[in-house]
């Protein structure tokens, strides 16, 4: 009776995939779309109304991916420039159908009626996560941009067509409404006082 | 992008809580990104098969209805009414000059002449009526009287085949194709035949002369001799089979490999056997084709055709959230393979969902058929074919290497696959030949349903019902 050596091959590598999704290999794309899309699908979250238009999102984004993989030049991470198409995908998406220069009164925050059951608490990211898609759309559009995402507000105003001093106004209310929400949710205490409030961030 | 080091704490804090949150998309997601990406094409199968059926329509009416046997039919009805038309303007012409002979006579003027005169018309009549009829063939005629001079004096044309070597038309290339078709079964009736004919007129001529009634005898046994000659050995076949759908899994072979690895599989969990991890449900679904089949014998058919197949099955399954691992055979090497997915193979009754493993199939069966019995009308047939079967989706969920969670099966599906299926058939004539059958039908499919990658091994199994119909060329 023969004895079989068994050996597990290593998991394919970022340059393996990449090499594979250039030559439109199908394993090489799902194994690319299962190590990215639970972030980038958070992301479209984020982003997007409800779920199924973040789904949506994500699909095109993808689609994008695979197919102009080959402009991709390694001069940065892979992970950076799937996001890029990811964030440029949902504002394009949302920009079929939505305004981002609108202007909301804070007191829409404190008016917010936010229910226990409306904000899982299994863990603290994806409250704070849904804590930001209560926020009006153009409010939480510039507040992802800017804050989340890393753009600065001239390329914000670029991306969403909208002033530059615009993007800092809507900015400046959207983190205001946030304080207060996250606040409201007692995910963290004293927001007024920033130098401190991280150490009052509950359950860190 | 804005300069990192102005970024404040609760930009800070944002961006670490976000950075942590993952969703996991749907199945259909990924599906329609591979299906985009890899450029697959669906499949128009109600275009295939309505392709199909209006071939086969097509096919079976023209031969139904050949064009030759319209064309014969056509003819004889001209040259029936040119006959009928001569015939009356004859009659006219006869009766014509019989008034104008009465009016001389009547006219009180008679002499000796005029009794000579009646005298030399009685003996024209009588010398016309033993006269031996000439026939008109050698002529330049048009066609159609032709037609009519051959279908009302068969006993000229025998008399010309003989005077002309078989060949009763010295000016046959002026003849339409029909024509020729009739002219070479009058050429190719023996002189039995004729004869036989012959006595049949004589007979009617003794009777109530020749009538056309005795003609298109004639000329409908001349066709049916034609056809009768001409039934061939080739028939067609049109089927379908409403089937049920088996599916066999087995993974003894490669369970061994599993030994000394930490890929989750089947040893690992508390699961007795594959079939208790899987539950399925055989679907209905069926298959269509058409066939052409030829007679080796008068009890051995061969055939081939060309069949469309919808195979299925349902999985008893779970909404649930996990990652299914599938273990890869590479030369007798373990890799693995996960993909996210919704469903398992275990879970609450709240959860209980069914996945549709569903497949479009293209087969082409070449195969033989035995008559066992043939009665008058009824007959027993025995039928065995293989079918190279080539699959046009690969939308099918399969089990995790653990046994736990189903996954899209599409990486791993084998699209080429052979086939096998025996038959017992009863049939039943009906009218012109053709036959009604049914009978059950077991067809098998030979290799797994997944590539060798893939280390449970799916074999397929339909039991049917097979309902045809069979006609000659």
């Amino acid at each position: 009776m023969s004895i079989l050596r068994v050996k597990t091959l290593p998991p394919m590598t970022e340059q393996t995939i990449i090499q594979g999704c250039l030559q439109n290999d199908l394993l090489a794309q799902r194994e690319l779309y299962n190590m990215f899309s639970p972030k980038m699908l958070s992301v479209c979250y984020r982003f997007a109304q409800h779920r199924e238009d973040a789904e949506d999102m994500l699909q095109e984004a993808f689609i994008k991916v695979f197919t102009q993989i080959h402009t991709f030049q390694n001069k940065g991470a892979f992970e950076g420039w799937i996001r890029r198409i990811v964030v440029h995908t949902c504002i394009n998406f949302l920009k079929k159908y939505k305004k981002f220069n609108e202007h909301v009164d804070l007191d829409y925050a404190n008016n917010l009626f936010v229910k226990e059951e409306s904000i899982p608490s299994i863990m603290q990211a994806k409250q704070v996560v849904e804590c930001i898609r209560l926020l009006p759309l153009g409010y939480r559009t510039v507040l992802n941009l800017y804050a989340i995402e890393g753009y600065s507000h001239k390329e914000v105003g670029e991306l969403l067509e909208i002033g530059e001093s615009t993007s800092r106004s809507q900015y400046t209310r959207a983190k205001a409404m946030l304080e207060t929400i996250l606040v409201n949710k007692r995910i963290i205490e004293h927001p007024k006082h920033e130098l401190n409030w991280m150490a009052a961030i509950r359950n860190k | 992008m804005n300069d990192q080091n102005n970024r404040d704490a609760f930009e800070q804090f944002l961006t670490d809580e976000t950075d942590k949150h993952q969703l996991f998309a749907s199945d259909a997601v990924w599906a329609n990104i591979s299906k985009q990406v890899q450029k697959e094409k669906s499949w128009p199968a109600l275009t295939i098969v309505a392709f199909f059926i209006v071939i086969g329509l097509s096919v079976a009416t023209i031969l139904n209805y050949p064009p030759d046997n319209i064309l014969a039919k056509a003819h004889y009805n001209d040259s029936v009414q040119i006959a009928h038309q001569k015939e009356a303007a004859a009659i006219i012409a006869s009766k014509a000059k019989d008034d104008d002979l009465e009016s001389r006579i009547s006219s009180q003027k008679i002499t000796a002449k005029t009794f000579a005169e009646i005298e030399k018309h009685q003996q024209a009549v009588a010398l016309a009526a033993v006269t031996p009829t000439v026939s008109v063939v050698d002529v330049k005629v048009k066609p159609e009287v032709a037609v009519t001079e051959k279908v009302r004096k068969p006993l000229a044309v025998k008399e010309n085949v003989l005077a002309n070597n078989g060949s009763p038309f010295t000016k046959e290339e002026t003849l339409p194709l029909a024509m020729a078709a009739i002219t070479d079964e009058v050429a190719n009736t023996t002189n039995t035949d004729i004869a036989k004919s012959d006595d049949k007129i004589g007979e009617s001529d003794a009777n109530e002369g020749v009538t056309d009634n005795v003609y298109k005898d004639y000329f409908a046994a001349l066709i049916k001799k034609k056809a009768t000659k001409k039934s061939t050995r080739w028939t067609y076949d049109i089927y379908a089979t409403p089937s049920k759908s088996y599916r066999n899994l087995e993974d003894d072979k490669v369970r061994n490999l599993y030994t000394t690895t930490s890929i989750p599989n089947a040893n690992n969990t508390n699961t007795a056997s594959l079939s208790n991890a899987v539950r399925h449900k055989p679907a209905l679904g069926s298959e269509a084709g058409i066939a052409i089949g030829y007679n080796l014998t008068t009890k051995l058919t061969v055939k081939a055709g060309l069949q469309f197949n919808i195979r299925q099955y349902y999985i008893d399954a779970y909404q649930t959230f996990g990652i299914a691992t599938i273990a890869i055979v590479q030369n007798n090497r373990l890799d693995s393979l996960s993909f996210y997915t919704r469903f398992g193979s275990s879970g609450n009754s709240y959860s209980e969902t069914k996945l549709d493993n569903r497949l479009y199939q293209l087969s082409i069966p070449l195969g033989l058929e035995w008559t066992a019995f043939e009665g008058k009308k009824l007959g027993l047939n025995l039928g065995a074919s293989v079918q190279p079967t080539f699959t046009l989706n690969k939308n099918v969920y399969l089990i995790s290497t653990d046994y736990k969670y189903y996954a899209n099966g599409a990486s791993f599906f084998r699209k080429w696959n052979i086939n096998t299926a025996v038959n017992i058939n009863f049939s039943y004539k009906i009218n012109n030949g053709s036959k009604l059958y049914f009978g059950p039908q077991v067809r098998y499919q030979h290799l797994p349903t997944y590539n060798d990658a893939y280390p449970i091994k799916e074999y397929r199994l339909d039991y049917g019902v097979k309902i045809g119909f069979i006609k000659g060329f």
